[in-house]
């Protein structure tokens, strides 16, 4: 095992360096705390949307999404993953079989143990980024109008489909399509940060889409 | 380089985030978006949008509510009296005039974080009046938001080791982590009222509130510190989550006196809960 790296050492580490898969798997195994580190910076946030969407339960996402990071990198080190370009689905199967676990029992009885030598988990800076999307999503719904709004909400809060929110409403269905995905475009468009407007500025880590 | 144009976001998203796509769909978004950027933010734009609304529609719905979730609403509704229904009109109607003039010339304006925005009943599509007590609205205008950390790094400050852990654990939303953190720091020690008050507003978090409360009363008794005002402030949404007015007002009170970062959210909630209708807080 390497020793731990300090913060510099991490911020001075490129990203790119474990961008293949087969580098990175072969590199957590080797016990590279770099590869862990750039492994965890890859996968928290987008561990942490599913287990949101799957659960609707901000403070379970956050708290499981750990508990997936831990499992995932302790197979890793121990080198139970045999096809690293199936990383992604290991990862994301992990987290289905943790949430399933947790629905199951309903509440986790066993924690997972952690091992010590972890990599930085906590993505401080993430609070920070997640309240001021939090603002920008307000902004965006206050910058709708009523109507748009009450279709957003009865859409994403209450779960109905066009055809309910027309009779709710007292509007036909197809306006309520239109403007559900006009508000929808408009609050992502709001909400994301602004440097995803140019897209071919993003590299993709791993594979090719 | 990825080429993504969110096109695979635009096709599912919404059916993901209802739960409504079929799991093999869903496996393969999730496939998808791990390793997209540009897809992942749409996810997490929309997650932000979908809690923020939840959280306006849990003060007060903009839309008519379906049966099966108010039917206590409607049976009480049935046995007012005219004259309540008339006041409770009036009411509405001043809320509503409040809340346009909020969402019109308060809303769009940059708001400091942090601050829980409640926008008041907008249906056209509801032609009776809230029968919701007033209660249930002065329990809606709690703040039980997660404080920013601000660190305040004092000369000759070498023994915050656990602190420091615990605060990164908080920094990073994860209150469980931290409490176990603030639990070891000493009690004696420059941090210990700090993480007192920190540990306290991980409890409201989690929901424990009267833990919270007993921890957030052992800050304030503990004389003048930087957490003192806030202590105040957290005890009185505390207590407006229990819809205790009077000490809900007696901790405002002692909050706007400390003339503090809390001084301004504590004069608008006052505000709030001396008006009529005890809502149209709108910033």
């Amino acid at each position: 095992m390497s020793p731990e790296p300090s913060d510099a050492d991490l911020s001075s580490t490129p990203p790119q360096a474990f961008q293949d898969n087969a580098h990175l798997v072969q590199a957590i195994a080797a016990g590279d705390r770099h590869a862990e580190q750039a492994f965890v910076d890859r996968y928290l946030l987008p561990v942490r949307a599913m287990l949101l969407a799957r659960s609707r339960n901000p403070d379970l996402a956050l708290d499981l999404r750990q508990d997936v990071m831990i499992e995932a990198l302790c197979a890793l080190r121990a080198g139970r993953l045999n096809d690293p370009e199936k990383l992604t689905q290991f990862v994301i199967g992990i987290a289905r079989n943790l949430l399933n676990s947790h629905f199951r029992s309903e509440h986790r009885t066993e924690a997972i143990e952690a091992p010590e030598d972890l990599p930085d988990l906590s993505c401080s800076t993430q609070a920070v980024e997640d309240e001021e999307r939090s603002q920008r999503a307000l902004r965006a719904i206050s910058s709708l109008d009523r109507v748009d709004r009450d279709i957003l909400l009865l859409t994403l809060v209450e779960g109905l489909k066009p055809g309910a929110i027309a009779e709710r409403l007292g509007l036909s269905n197809d306006v309520v399509r239109q403007r559900k995905q006009r508000a929808t475009r408009r609050v992502i468009e709001l909400v994301r940060p602004p440097s995803q407007n140019q897209l071919d500025r993003h590299f993709i880590v791993g594979r090719v889409i | 380089m990825n080429h993504c144009t969110g096109a695979p976001a635009g096709q599912c998203l919404e059916r993901y985030i209802q739960g409504t796509l079929p799991d093999s769909e869903a496996q393969q978004f999730e496939e998808h978006y791990f390793d997209c950027p540009v897809c992942l933010a749409q996810v997490e734009a929309i997650q932000a949008v979908r809690a923020r609304l939840g959280q306006l529609t849990a003060t007060e719905s903009p839309v008519q509510q379906s049966p099966v979730q108010q039917p206590p609403a409607k049976k009480r509704a049935v046995v007012i009296s005219w004259s309540t229904a008339a006041a409770a009109l009036v009411a509405v109607a001043a809320s509503l005039l409040i809340v346009f003039l909020g969402e019109r010339f308060l809303l769009p304006r940059v708001l400091p974080p942090n601050v829980t925005v409640h926008i008041g009943p907008q249906t056209p599509a509801n032609p009776h009046p809230p029968a919701t007590p007033p209660s249930s609205s002065v329990t809606q205008l709690a703040d039980l938001t997660l404080p920013p950390f601000r660190a305040a790094t004092l000369r000759g400050e070498s023994e915050n080791g656990d602190f420091n852990f615990a605060m990164k654990a908080y920094s990073g939303g994860d209150c469980r982590g931290a409490l176990k953190g603030f639990s070891r720091v000493p009690s004696t020690g420059a941090n210990a009222l700090a993480a007192q008050f920190y540990s306290a507003v991980c409890q409201i978090h989690l929901g424990n509130l009267p833990g919270a409360a007993a921890t957030l009363q052992r800050v304030t008794a503990a004389g003048d510190s930087p957490q003192r005002e806030a202590a105040f402030y957290y005890l009185a949404q505390i207590a407006l989550a229990r819809n205790d007015l009077v000490l809900a007002h007696q901790n405002l009170d002692r909050t706007v006196a400390l003339h503090g970062d809390f001084e301004q959210r504590a004069r608008r909630q006052s505000a709030a809960l001396a008006a009529p209708t005890g809502e149209a807080l709108t910033r």
